[in-house]
């Protein structure tokens, strides 16, 4: 069976985006590190869209065996009432608000909210940089772009948990 | 023997909606090839819903995505934005596709 139709015949969970997430953290590295910045970024903002919606769908309560799909129809709902653009699901800035709003709305944002706006700080530098239909341009990234995307990334990579524990 | 175009007529996205909104209103005593099963999972806890609509209309949409979009307008058509916001997953499924998950139809 071909890729696609191995990938299509079981749908996407939750945990697929935990190992996707960890697996392209990597590959987006080695890109970076042998100077291929477009790429390199691209990759990476992908990996920022899979933790921001990974935490944002633990914080409201989903198992990791959840099928990914039948969630975005509600994520839709939500950002539609905060006013927030999705771009097809892949706004940084549109996941990162959802999940300021949710874990305040459920009482688990962090009591001095320095968690908060690190997060908020952090998706606007990568939204500021990352965007999804950068693929279809020639590279034109800066090495400091590149950089800002790899901390922002690692930041939240390494805060992961405490987004949505 | 006259030879003509050939048409296929599938449901559109509205007319579904508009179909699904007003089962959401009015249920309906059975499903048939006509009226969908809305099944609601309510999670005691947090009163959050999953919702889950078997309907035979709906094989064209083959996204899983666009059904569950279309699940939440009708169900912020019919019961309002408050009550939709409650649910967090919308999954629309074939009855083929609901039996291969072992829901009971």
């Amino acid at each position: 069976m071909a890729l696609r139709s191995r990938l299509r015949s079981s749908p996407e969970t939750l945990q697929d985006f935990e190992i996707a997430a960890d697996e392209r953290y990597w590959e987006a590295m080695e890109l970076m590190l042998a100077g291929r910045k477009a790429m390199g970024i691209y990759l990476m903002g992908y990996v920022a869209e899979m933790r921001l919606k990974l935490a944002y769908f633990r914080v409201i309560g989903q198992k990791s065996t959840a099928e990914v799909k039948p969630l975005l129809g509600p994520v839709r709902l939500e950002a539609a009432q905060l006013r927030l653009e999705t771009e097809n699901y892949h706004s940084l800035r549109c996941w990162s608000e959802l999940l300021i709003d949710k874990r305040t709305a459920l009482g688990l944002a962090s009591p001095s909210g320095q968690l908060e706006t690190t997060l908020r700080r952090v998706a606007n530098t990568l939204y500021d940089i990352w965007w999804v239909e950068m693929r279809y341009r020639p590279d034109s990234a800066t090495e400091d772009e590149m950089n800002s995307i790899f901390d922002g990334v690692s930041w939240l990579d390494r805060n992961y948990m405490s987004l949505w524990r | 023997m006259p030879i003509r175009s050939f048409r296929q007529t599938l449901p559109r996205y509205e007319e579904l909606l508009a179909e699904l909104a007003a089962e959401l209103r009015d249920p309906q005593e059975r499903a048939d090839d006509q009226h969908p099963l809305i099944l609601v999972d309510t999670i005691r806890q947090t009163g959050t819903q999953h919702v889950y609509v078997v309907w035979t209309k709906w094989p064209h949409l083959s996204s899983q995505r666009e059904r569950s979009e279309l699940i939440m307008e009708a169900y912020e058509k019919a019961k309002g934005v408050q009550d939709a916001l409650k649910v967090v997953s919308a999954m629309g499924l074939t009855p083929d596709e609901a039996r291969r998950m072992n829901i009971e139809l």
